[in-house]
């Protein structure tokens, strides 16, 4: 087991690693140079400008020294200053990251309850019509650009019926909509995963067994099937982290709140290259430590995968 | 048999999509661009079917034109990573070992990346603009291509028939381009379309975001953009290329669907 778990710690490190390099290669050793990039290709600015601003922020190294020295920093923490706001690039993720860790938890707390109650009366109910909308309602709103929903939403329980505030900057009740709006399509991913397994668990004979014995439909589902249906479910949910952050890019926008989205959205808008560097790495080591977490915990929810691992 | 039942409706609604990009004046005679500034905010009306926006340009004008650069953008995504995608899988498929497993790793890196990230990574390196946004969405969608056609690649790499054909003395080339490539179109159809409605959807979230085709231009994702002021007032700005956004993607996920069960199924 601890074999096994040090072969996954150090494949998610070399992921981690991977994805440090890769936006190094594409920052640095594109033909596209940070410097002019920052200034953008309208302003002229005379050549000991740019020269100054390229040993500012030690573009003057040779690639390997910078890529060696960046990824020493980055093991400790410091992803270096932004090129756009001159201010720590780590310091800055860190500040932005609680509004969005509440507002994807906020959307998870919403979501993964809202995908297991759809999949299970899909799974439960005897009225094929009944299971035919809720099998729908997953493809639907996944079918619903999440900036588009937020509107939406905003128009109605916001404008319409002001239950709301439109501007979602801190308290509960400015969560509410945002955390909705990303919970909705999130719904949807657990939802359908979770709907696939317990159609297929449903027709396996030992479900056919516990009714046998007398057991209702219901515990039929929630005893039986479900337990062997949840892992996928349960591996969804940590690809969801990485669907949170992305959605919290849109999300963050239309309800005006500072987060992480924020961040990356203006990190786009001013080319601002290296605090892209800092958020990238950050959010590929979260996804890849949180599909570890999953991996190694399928074992206590499946005592099958148990053996296999000892 | 039920699936078949919204097949109709969904080929209907992408035709008029097609058709409003390639021939825009067939649905909507009125200028996108230029408008009349005493007509300003209509809400929709005979003269004006889904209104008019703050500077008094048709909305119906301005969705139909939209359409070209909204699904154009989508599509060229899609093929690039079906292109790309292919090349890859059938790279690591047929070479296995080393090779196969240097490239598999390197396509994991890239599915570890949250995928709205990547695409605007790339869209930071390349500027904005709706050639580079569809660039960047193909670049971000290969990585689920390659790893289908690999898969078939070596699901069919098994089979009676290839090893006959390499008995025969068939060449590699051959073989890969005569029996394992036929037998991998299907899966790559199937996910292709339904791909085609993610790209839509991304499109229009960076294209939303404002990183698609500079302001007078229409692009569906930048029409609701900027409708979003009049948000209280003018409900039409946002719902009309809302609703059309969904019901494109509604329809290429349905055809999407109906292609998976037949290839699954045989």
């Amino acid at each position: 087991m601890t074999r096994f778990v040090a072969r996954r710690l150090a494949q998610a490190a070399a992921v981690v690693l991977a994805a440090y390099t890769l936006t190094f290669a594409a920052f640095h050793l594109l033909p596209a140079d940070p410097v002019q990039i920052m200034i953008g290709p309208q302003n002229a600015v005379d050549q000991a400008r740019v020269a100054a601003l390229r040993a500012e922020y030690g573009l003057d190294r040779p690639a390997a020294e910078r890529y060696l020295d960046g990824l020493l920093g980055a093991l400790r923490g410091d992803f270096g200053t932004s090129f756009q706001t001159g201010r720590d690039v780590g310091a800055t993720i860190a500040e932005a990251a609680p509004r969005t860790l509440a507002l994807a938890g906020g959307a998870l707390l919403v979501a993964i309850p809202l995908g297991f109650l759809i999949a299970w009366s899909a799974a439960h109910t005897r009225r094929v019509w009944l299971r035919r909308l809720l099998g729908a309602l997953p493809g639907l709103s996944l079918s619903v650009p999440t900036f588009w929903l937020g509107l939406v939403l905003l128009q109605a329980f916001s404008f319409g019926l002001p239950l709301f505030p439109a501007r979602g900057e801190d308290g509960l009740a400015g969560l509410v909509l945002p955390a909705v709006t990303l919970a909705l399509p999130s719904s949807a991913f657990v939802a359908q995963v979770l709907l696939e397994r317990l159609t297929v668990e449903m027709r396996q004979p030992y479900v056919d067994t516990a009714r046998a014995k007398g057991a209702s439909r219901a515990r039929a589902v929630t005893a039986h099937a479900l337990r062997n249906a949840a892992m996928p479910a349960l591996t969804m949910t940590a690809l969801l982290a990485g669907w949170l952050l992305a959605g919290s890019v849109v999300v963050e926008t239309v309800f005006a709140r500072n987060g992480l989205g924020r961040l990356i959205e203006s990190a786009v808008t001013t080319r601002d290259l290296s605090m892209l560097q800092g958020l990238v790495v950050v959010s590929t080591a979260v996804v890849t430590l949180l599909t570890l977490a999953v991996d190694l915990a399928h074992p206590l929810v499946d005592p099958r995968l148990r053996e296999r691992a000892a | 048999m039920r699936r078949r039942l919204g097949v109709l409706p969904s080929a209907l609604v992408l035709l008029a999509a097609t058709a409003a990009a390639l021939a825009p004046g067939l649905f909507s005679p009125a200028d996108p661009l230029r408008g009349d500034l005493t007509e300003r905010l209509l809400p929709p009306e005979a003269a004006h079917l889904f209104g008019t926006d703050e500077l008094g340009r048709d909305v119906l004008a301005r969705v139909v034109h939209g359409s070209a650069p909204s699904l154009q953008a989508a599509v060229i995504a899609v093929g690039i990573a079906v292109l790309a995608g292919s090349a890859i899988g059938l790279v690591a498929g047929t070479a296995r070992g080393r090779l196969d497993d240097l490239v598999m790793r390197a396509v994991e890196v890239l599915l570890a990346v949250p995928s709205f990230l990547l695409i605007l990574v790339v869209v930071a390196v390349l500027g904005p603009g709706t050639r580079e946004v569809a660039f960047a969405v193909g670049v971000s969608a290969a990585a689920v291509f390659s790893r289908v056609v690999r898969a078939e690649v070596i699901r069919v790499r098994g089979s009676g028939y290839v090893e006959a054909a390499a008995v025969c003395g068939t060449g590699r080339a051959t073989v890969l381009l005569t029996h394992v490539l036929p037998n991998a179109a299907g899966p790559v159809a199937a996910l292709a379309t339904l791909e085609l409605g993610n790209a839509v959807l991304t499109v229009a979230a960076v294209s939303f975001l404002g990183f698609g085709a500079p302001p007078p231009a229409p692009e569906w994702g930048s029409l609701i953009a900027a409708g979003r002021p009049f948000l209280a007032s003018a409900w039409w700005l946002t719902t009309v290329p809302g609703l059309v956004i969904v019901a494109v993607v509604l329809a290429v996920n349905h055809l999407g669907n109906v292609l998976r069960t037949r290839s699954e199924t045989g």
